[in-house]
């Protein structure tokens, strides 16, 4: 205990690999791996215009990207066999709904009546050097401001 | 020369570190109106926090930790007041996880008071059972509660850079070139934040420099990660925890570049626990008592 407190070392890092998120314990998986494809999300109006997330919704793209994957992740542990493109569509759906709930008064403030969620996905070949890029709504939503 | 010596931490310093920590302790998520745990996480799974997204709990809650803090700031009830802070914070915190985004940064700082409330702890229990001047004790206290602090900073680096190993293996530092695509998520992303559109371009340039140059990407990238898995050794001399300290700042700071991240409190975090801030024994009145200190400490 005296100069490199080596249980507490052992113990922080041995209950933070189990995985089981126990706050502040974590095994902190940012970056964690390199994927061939990124993904991520943003809003759009009805006519596809982008909506500025931070400024008219105080909302950040990360906040989009972690709360959909999250709940596909919830969703695939009671859901094991169906289809991953169904279950994103799923979680995609209840976080728009939620944003919709949530974020009311700023979507009356800028009124948009519509708004739709897009998946953006960047796929890269090292061999060919090419990068493709796969845009699609994958949620949509009228309001009733 | 002794390795691994316990650091020592002036009076002053320690204060200033607590000061600025303490602001980080000030600073917990807003869960008023959370109603439900959509995504239970952790602590959530077995605890339903949601009493704490009442607005009359949440202030009640808010102004035990006011006291709580203050308590830690004036060295009062150090025990209780971060044991406090921390199951109130794995609280609040498990809470706002459990809506579906996890904030790594809270759970690194709660590392920290956990590695100072252990410290306290342990001063606790020894001033019970061994008859030590109160002054030594506090001295061996304030230090061994400091290198505590740094040790859990440190190891949160070790298990990232473990977990990267268990996940990707030694593919982490060859897959490194595909970094690209994080680098044009994270410009695109900020792009749909504010709709500027030079991030846009700027995403797309700067991938091309990770297609294009993979040998550069995983020679930055490995030492990136050697640093994750062996900064616990710098603490053998203060020389080398500065100088680890000095390439913590750089890599984070690439880090914000890159990958258009805020890791500023990390960089905070280096400044107080690694680089330090013992210079600011220099000034002052009560600057010799330094010395004194430091011989208690090595006596």
């Amino acid at each position: 205990m005296n100069r490199v407190p080596l249980i507490l070392i052992l113990l922080t890092i041995g209950i933070s690999l189990t995985g089981l998120e126990l706050f502040p314990f974590s095994k902190f998986p940012m970056y964690s791996s390199f994927p061939a494809e990124a993904t991520y999300y943003y809003l759009s109006d009805e006519n596809n215009k982008p909506i500025a997330l931070k400024p008219d919704l105080n909302l950040y793209s990360d906040d989009i990207k972690k709360s959909i994957e999250a709940r596909y992740y919830s969703l695939q542990e009671s859901d094991p066999n169906t289809e991953r493109s169904m279950l994103l569509e799923r979680a995609a759906r209840a976080y728009l709904l939620e944003i919709l709930r949530s974020k009311r008064s700023y979507l009356k403030k800028i009124g948009k009546t519509s708004i739709k969620l897009w998946s953006q996905k960047y796929e890269y070949d090292q061999e060919t050097d090419r990068l493709d890029l796969d845009s699609k709504v994958i949620a949509q939503w009228e309001t009733s401001v | 020369m002794k390795l691994f010596q316990l650091p020592t931490v002036s009076k002053r310093e320690w204060f200033v570190v607590r000061c600025i920590f303490a602001i980080f302790l000030v600073l917990v998520p807003d869960v008023r109106g959370l109603s439900h745990q959509p995504v239970p996480v952790g602590w959530a799974n077995w605890f339903d926090f949601t009493c704490l997204g009442i607005p009359s709990v949440f202030f009640a809650v808010i102004l035990l930790r006011v006291v709580a803090i203050w308590f830690y700031l004036t060295g009062h009830y150090r025990t209780v007041s971060t044991g406090f802070l921390i199951v109130t914070g794995a609280a609040l915190n498990s809470l706002n996880d459990s809506q579906g985004a996890i904030y790594y940064a809270a759970q690194v700082i709660y590392l920290i008071l956990l590695g100072q409330f252990i410290a306290f702890l342990y001063s606790d229990i020894r001033s019970k059972t061994n008859n030590l001047d109160e002054n030594e004790l506090e001295v061996k206290t304030r230090s061994l509660a400091f290198r505590n602090s740094q040790v859990m900073f440190l190891s949160f680096y070790l298990i990232s850079a473990i977990t990267k190993l268990q996940t990707a293996g030694l593919n982490w530092v060859m897959d490194a070139p595909l970094m690209g695509l994080q680098v044009i998520k994270a410009y695109h992303m900020r792009y749909f934040e504010s709709l500027d559109s030079s991030f846009f371009d700027r995403g797309l340039d700067l991938a091309d420099v990770f297609f294009d140059n993979p040998e550069l990407v995983q020679i930055l990238l490995g030492l990136g990660l050697a640093l994750e898995l062996f900064g616990l050794l710098a603490l053998a001399t203060r020389r080398l925890t500065f100088i680890a300290g000095i390439c913590f700042i750089i890599f984070h700071e690439s880090m914000n570049y890159v990958l258009q991240i805020n890791l500023y409190l990390f960089e905070l975090f280096v400044l107080l626990y690694l680089i330090r801030l013992s210079f600011l024994d220099k000034f002052g009145k009560d600057a010799p008592s330094v010395k004194s200190e430091a011989k208690i400490e090595s006596g």
